[in-house]
């Protein structure tokens, strides 16, 4: 038995015996099988094989089978939302990102320095700290906007407060007046 | 019911499955009618005859089980074979445990064929069930995964755990020992 040279109309015969190919792609199978012997010959013998297996098919007791499945019924149609995998997913994502937020606003509190802040903020944020000794400055515009007074007003403010961030956490200042140099 | 319920229609499957989850157990039983036997046929031919009707028990006990993480991404006949040749594999491993049975590759075919022989009833099936009966156990698989069930090579990939261009190869090589034994 020779090979048809038509490698993609070959590579259709199982699906075409198994009837999953489109109504176009059937007509095309069945035009070349009717004029090439080749593939008639193949197809014959592909579905020689499909009913031999079928003949020798082990029995199978459906009933007994259906009989053996776990009960559908056993189980709530429809889950409590509790339980769904998207509101276990929200509720993990939201645990992390608060536990990272706490942890970002607290390293913040006790460093002196927000964390990932720019700099201005971080001057800002250091001279209203300081604000009950030093006359109030705005620079909500940046450092380039100030005035000449207002930039000695935060030159002192600096001057007062520690360069170098410590290592160990200060105490937690139990007023609102913010860390200060130690 | 009026559907073709042997056949291969991935939508009907997923319309049986919606049903069964919104608990019409009638819709287990028609699934079950529709992939009981191609399963038997599949498990019978990996060399598992004796056993067919208990493993495809088992696989559709697991599937259920698990019928409410089935996402569709392959067929449903296709993740059903993946599980009974899971189970065979299992099956053998632990009958190779407590005596000696070989594994999937080592299938003793021209025995399993010889004696089953009686079932065919026509001289050009059991021809053509012998000629498939001399394939090694791989390209048997893929083979009759293909004539028989119509798979794709990447549905036969999935099953099989090889890859889809093996799969090809496998199957022409299975044709044209077939075709040179008969």
């Amino acid at each position: 038995m020779s090979d048809c040279l038509n490698v993609e109309i070959r590579e259709l015969l199982p699906e075409y015996l198994s009837g999953t190919l489109s109504a176009r792609r059937r007509q095309e199978v069945r035009d070349h099988v009717t004029a090439c012997d080749d593939c008639a010959r193949e197809l014959a013998l592909l579905q020689l094989v499909r009913e031999a297996y079928a003949e020798a098919t082990p029995a199978v007791n459906v009933g007994a089978i259906v009989a053996a499945l776990p009960r559908r019924a056993s189980r709530p149609a429809t889950r409590s939302w509790r339980h769904s995998h998207a509101f276990q997913i929200a509720a993990a994502v939201s645990f992390i990102a608060l536990g990272g937020m706490s942890l970002a606003v607290a390293r913040s509190f006790f460093n002196g320095n927000p964390v990932s802040a720019p700099i201005d903020t971080v001057i800002a944020a250091n001279t209203t700290a300081v604000s009950g000794d030093m006359p109030a400055i705005s620079f909500a515009g940046g450092v380039s906007d100030l005035g000449d007074e207002d930039l000695e007003a935060l030159l002192s403010a600096l001057e007062s407060i520690e360069a170098l961030p410590v290592t160990e956490p200060a105490e937690v200042p139990l007023s609102g007046t913010g860390r200060q140099g130690s | 019911m009026v559907e073709d319920l042997t056949g291969r229609d991935d939508s009907l499957d997923s319309t049986l499955i919606q049903r069964w989850k919104e608990g019409d157990e009638r819709a287990a039983t028609a699934l079950v009618e529709r992939h009981a036997s191609a399963l038997a046929r599949y498990i019978g031919s990996l060399g598992e005859r004796d056993s067919a009707e208990e493993v495809v028990q088992d696989t559709f006990v697991r599937a259920f089980s698990s019928l409410e993480t089935f996402r569709g991404d392959s067929s449903l006949r296709t993740w059903l074979f993946t599980i009974a040749r899971r189970l065979v594999v299992d099956r053998r491993r632990a009958l190779r445990r407590r005596r000696d049975v070989g594994s999937l590759e080592d299938v003793d075919a021209a025995t399993e064929y010889t004696a089953l022989d009686g079932l065919i009833a026509s001289e050009a099936k059991r021809k053509v069930w012998g000629a498939v009966g001399k394939l090694s156990p791989t390209q048997r698989e893929v083979f009759l995964l293909r004539v028989n069930d119509g798979l794709s090579y990447k549905e036969i990939a999935e099953v099989a755990g090889t890859t889809e261009g093996a799969a090809r190869v496998h199957y022409h090589n299975a044709l044209r020992t077939v075709k040179e034994n008969l």
